[in-house]
């Protein structure tokens, strides 16, 4: 294990870590929690069944691997196609509540109560009108997601410089001219930032709509996790592989916010 | 009453005839006569707050006028803080306005090129706003209003956000750009020397709500004035003095 980088900075100093270190970093924190972990369990001698080593987990990601890969790929894409929901159609409602006042009153107040109901209370009502497949958990996943999207895209639509439509008026710019150059790519890289947030939040959204609309050996994860009982090892397997899945997730967004919006990443000056 | 009345090619880009504004209860214009020839430039300079903003929108159509008639060709309007787009190079911000107009990208692209590389910018073509320095940014800010073809600039206090230095530099660049490709130009100002050294003709507005006070014209070629010229002195000078008597009059005859 490489020791930790000595603090040659004055505190404060805001300028980004070196990619290298960042990366090394980003590994060592959760090595220092399974050290810990680990120590605990077996020091402490606790019982598996509750709580099981992280060398536990990892025989029952080896052995169980052809079950957790079948599941994974099956969660996985709820999350991947629940996100891809989520981030369309928030963009979109937060364009309409933005283009119009009245859509916004009548939306605005629904928006942020879906986000008070109890994924336990939503989750069975989607399965009986959607059925046992894909459809209800694309569904909860969406309806957990779309809402920092949505937040996040008419944040920036709002803060779009008043200045900018002015200018564009008196370049004759149609309503759908001023989307299409100024607010369009305003909200793209907020929108991916929403998208962002919802990744973690997406997770726990897939794994509870595979607890309520269960199916037999296509129950994903979640569905694992459900039948593990006396496995804990496996069940923590499952969770291991959500959480590095997450944080592959949100890396790809940023890759993909990069790549989409380069201009709302460099440091300015002049 | 209407700012879309189009006057024959080749006739006065701006003609306004004593155009007054309320902003609610607020009288903001006072039956301002106002009229650019083609290719003139007009420098306005007024105390701060004294509808000039006002007059400016009026010209480029984003108000009425609630009396007298404003007959303007189509303006390009250039603002105080560039207003790039961060999400376009400079390239794609020239030719913006080329494209609502309707031109295809490649065409647009083509002429906004052109105008970069006319003024040895072209190096800079594919650099979003973020990393150019900001009198370079008003550099092309001011190429896009350019790039239109429309035959009316207005600009807003276009050097006011800059440094004195970077300032100099960008007026002596425009009087160069402006004796090179002639437009009829509304040059906004609070910067008595801006409006010697660029205009023609500088009108002096009294405070709100505000009236043409004084007509002043200036003599030679824009690109060779200097601050020093005897002429542009006399000018400043003249401005200068309206300028005040304006104020003094504002503030109830009290010199």
């Amino acid at each position: 294990m490489s020791p930790a980088p000595r603090a040659s900075r004055p505190s404060g100093d805001r300028r980004p870590l070196p990619r290298g270190v960042r990366v090394l970093l980003g590994v060592l924190g959760p090595l220092l929690l399974l050290g810990g972990w680990q120590a605990y369990v077996r020091l402490a001698d606790v019982d598996e069944i509750l709580l099981p080593a992280p060398t536990t987990v990892l025989t029952a990601l080896h052995d169980d691997r052809h079950l957790l890969w079948h599941a994974f790929q099956r969660t996985a894409q709820e999350i991947l196609l629940g996100l891809a929901i989520a981030l369309v159609v928030g963009a979109l409602l937060a364009m309409t509540m933005h283009l119009s006042r009245v859509v916004r009153a009548l939306l605005g107040p629904l928006v942020i109560g879906t986000q008070a109901i109890p994924l336990p209370v939503l989750a069975p009502v989607l399965v009986f009108w959607l059925g046992f497949g894909l459809a209800p958990k694309l569904a909860i996943v969406a309806i957990i997601c779309f809402f920092p999207v949505t937040i996040a895209t008419l944040d920036a639509l709002e803060r779009v410089d008043p200045e900018l439509p002015r200018l564009l008026r008196t370049m004759g710019a149609s309503r759908l001219q001023l989307l299409r150059w100024v607010e369009l790519p305003a909200a793209l890289p907020a929108a991916l930032s929403g998208a962002k947030v919802s990744v973690a939040i997406a997770g726990i959204a897939a794994i509870f709509a595979e607890y309520a609309g269960y199916e037999q050996g296509e129950g994903g994860l979640g569905g694992v996790i459900q039948t593990a009982q006396l496995n804990t090892a496996r069940a923590f397997a499952a969770v291991a592989i959500l959480a590095v899945f997450a944080v592959v997730t949100t890396g790809a967004l940023a890759v993909l916010q990069r790549l989409a919006a380069p201009w709302a990443h460099s440091g300015r000056r002049g | 009453m209407s700012s879309d009345d189009l006057p024959a090619s080749g006739a006065a880009p701006l003609v306004a005839r004593s155009v007054s504004r309320s902003l609610g209860a607020l009288p903001v214009l006072d039956g301002i006569d106002l009229e650019i020839g083609p290719g003139e430039v007009v420098a306005l300079v007024g105390p701060s707050g004294c509808g000039k903003s006002t007059l400016l929108e009026l010209v480029c159509g984003l108000q009425p006028a609630d009396a007298g008639t404003v007959t303007a060709r189509p303006a390009a309007l250039m603002p105080q803080r560039d207003l790039l787009l961060p999400w376009l190079d400079a390239r794609d911000n020239v030719a913006l306005p080329l494209r609502i107009a309707g031109t295809g990208r490649k065409e647009a692209r083509g002429r906004a090129q052109e105008l970069l590389d006319h003024v040895d910018l072209g190096r800079f073509a594919r650099s979003r706003p973020d990393q150019l320095s900001g009198g370079m940014r008003q550099r092309v800010a001011f190429l896009r209003a350019l790039a239109t073809d429309r035959e009316l600039l207005c600009l807003d206090e276009p050097f006011g956000a800059l440094d004195a230095i970077t300032r100099e530099e960008l007026r002596a660049w425009l009087a160069r750009l402006l004796d090179e490709r002639p437009r009829g130009v509304l040059l906004v100002t609070h910067d008595v020397e801006e409006a010697v050294l660029l205009g023609d003709r500088v009108v002096v507005l009294s405070p709100r709500p505000a009236r043409v006070t004084g007509t002043f014209a200036v003599e030679g070629a824009r690109s060779g004035r200097d601050v020093a010229d005897p002429s542009v002195l006399a000018a400043r000078t003249a401005v200068r003095d309206a300028l005040h008597d304006a104020i003094a009059a504002g503030r109830g005859g009290i010199p």
